[in-house]
């Protein structure tokens, strides 16, 4: 057969497929998806899911990447997760490695910044006019980092003009329950304006299995001289601020302790700033 | 254009839209990156049972494989199915509009050798349709749909030959790891109704005591058997091969039937071949 005749049907097979592709995902495809694939035999139920974003990489032609946060529960806790899907042709896959450049998509994508997730509130170091903007996602308690996230902090108090910092909390509950009780701690301290302290909580010497909370609280009271109370740090607006981070958490992706975003784009690096240091 | 001609074309296209398989060297690659992520956990060898395409995932490669790892000093085969198409792996092919999981739909091809005298316990060997059943005796489904299996054979013996793999499950059924010994000697002596009674003993499915299994099986009936008989090397070289048979076929859950080579999902579909 000629080569012509090929070309001419391989054309054929793309216009067709182009067509096929045009398909329109829903949450209830998602969800679908989730309890099927993600939980299935899993004792963790969906609430709901929600997508974040859908994007198109060069790398992955034909390919929707359907970034989502999914609401889920277990037991009396509930709690965000991300997930990403990647869907062609009416297949959706969790994951998807290119051998060629040896990266698992799923690791290695995230969703766009938001511009409203540069607010005040989450406003801890440098000013909100600042050239470079760096989104912190941490874990107080997370391995290595506070070794990453200290030098970001110094840099926006020596450069507040240059750099300006916005932290969010996050928590990994199997692996550090004490920092279910040590966000709240910051989430308090960083509402009172008290970072200097903020950034104390980071170097004390608390078990990251420790699951007093008041043992936690009367512990950093005692080493930072202060007067936190347990109602306080349990209180309504302390959990919700907590977990609204933590949902922001999910909806970019953040799986991973600390998790930093440069002027938008995920520093995989977790020391993209230095860049800017010139 | 001529029906030769396009059939030509059809076929050409069809080959070219075949994709590489992935070499073994990348599919290791991907294991180590992706599947077995704990430090703990060593990928001794991947063993590619078999690379095929299925029509309803055109383009794509779908590969059965077999892990052998080593944890806590213990060595473990694992399944692996892979789906590649281009220079994408992925472990994980789901239809959208049909919620069918392509990782549960697709199965390896069942070899002829697995049709061997050894393992056909029922019918004729020439009959006119194949059963292959990978079962536990304990495992609630296979009392369920295997009794009606050895009837339909028994009955019907040139329409059926039943060729039996063990597959106790052990971690949920941990009796079944001696009677599935027990049915085996069973077998080797031709002692059959020995062999579906175990579909039938009454017994604790946590029960691991050999003494208290073969006295129950005695009394309830009248087999009498040894730990010796039971454990003798023909008869857990047997058991080993089943296993591994099952893990050829990547079976994990029972009772799993193949009907004419072809999974029979609904475990029921040697019923339309009788009138």
């Amino acid at each position: 057969m000629n080569k012509s005749i090929i070309l001419v049907l391989s054309s054929c097979l793309s216009i067709a497929s182009l067509s096929a592709k045009d398909i329109n995902i829903t949450t209830k495809d998602i969800n679908k998806f989730v309890k099927r694939i993600d939980l299935k035999k899993s004792p963790i139920e969906l609430n709901n899911s929600k997508i974040i974003e859908i994007k198109h990489e060069e790398s992955l032609k034909g390919w929707d990447i359907v970034m989502t946060s999914l609401s889920l529960s277990y037991k009396d806790q509930s709690f965000y997760a991300p997930e990403i899907i990647f869907v062609k042709d009416g297949l959706a896959t969790n994951n998807l490695y290119d051998v060629n450049r040896d990266i698992n998509y799923r690791n290695d994508l995230k969703p766009s910044v938001k511009p409203n997730l540069y607010d005040n509130k989450h406003l801890l170091y440098g000013d909100k006019n600042a050239k470079h903007k760096i989104l912190i996602f941490a874990d107080p308690k997370g391995k290595n980092t506070y070794k990453d996230i200290k030098p970001i902090f110094d840099i926006a108090k020596s450069k507040p003009h240059k750099f300006a910092v916005y932290y969010y909390h996050i928590i990994n509950r199997r692996l550090h329950p004490a920092s279910k009780v040590l966000t709240k701690i910051l989430y308090v301290l960083q509402k009172e304006d008290k970072k200097e302290l903020f950034e104390k909580v980071y170097t004390l010497d608390i078990p990251a299995k420790a699951n007093d909370a008041k043992q936690i609280v009367d512990y950093v009271n005692k080493e930072l001289d202060l007067d936190i109370k347990v109602s306080q740090i349990e209180s309504k607006d302390v959990q919700d601020g907590v977990k609204d981070d933590e949902r922001v958490a999910s909806e970019m992706l953040v799986t991973g302790s600390p998790s930093i975003f440069i002027d938008g784009k995920w520093d995989k690096t977790r020391d993209g700033y230095k860049k800017f240091l010139k | 254009m001529s029906k030769l001609l396009n059939a030509t074309l059809i076929t050409t296209l069809a080959l070219s839209a075949n994709n590489e398989v992935p070499t073994k060297q990348d599919i290791l690659k991907y294991i180590k990156r992706n599947v077995v992520r704990n430090p703990m956990v060593k990928v001794n060898k991947l063993d590619i049972i078999e690379s095929k395409t299925d029509p309803r995932i055109p383009g794509w490669n779908v590969i059965f494989s077999t892990m052998n790892l080593t944890f806590q000093k213990k060595e473990i085969n694992a399944p692996l199915i892979l789906f590649s198409h281009d220079n994408l792996i992925t472990s994980e092919l789901y239809d959208i509009k049909s919620g069918k999981s392509y990782s549960k739909e697709i199965k390896p091809t069942v070899p002829k050798e697995l049709y061997n005298d050894e393992h056909l316990i029922m019918g004729n060997k020439n009959a006119k349709h194949k059963i292959l059943a990978f079962s536990d005796p304990q495992c609630p489904f296979c009392q369920d749909v295997m009794p009606d299996i050895f009837k339909a054979v028994k009955e019907h013996p040139d329409t059926f030959a039943l060729y039996y793999y063990h597959l106790p499950l052990k971690r949920l059924h941990p009796v079944s790891g001696t009677l599935t010994k027990v049915m085996q000697v069973a077998q080797n002596d031709g002692k059959m109704d020995m062999f579906t009674n175990m579909y039938k003993l009454n017994i604790g499915i946590r029960e691991t005591n050999e003494d208290k299994i073969l006295k129950a099986i005695d009394k309830q009936f009248g087999y009498k058997l040894t730990k010796e008989q039971i454990n003798d090397k023909k008869v857990l070289d047997a058991l080993a091969a089943d296993e591994n048979a099952s893990a050829r076929m990547m079976v994990s859950g029972t009772p799993t039937i193949y009907l004419d080579g072809k999974w029979d999902r609904m475990r029921d579909g040697y019923e339309k071949y009788i009138k």
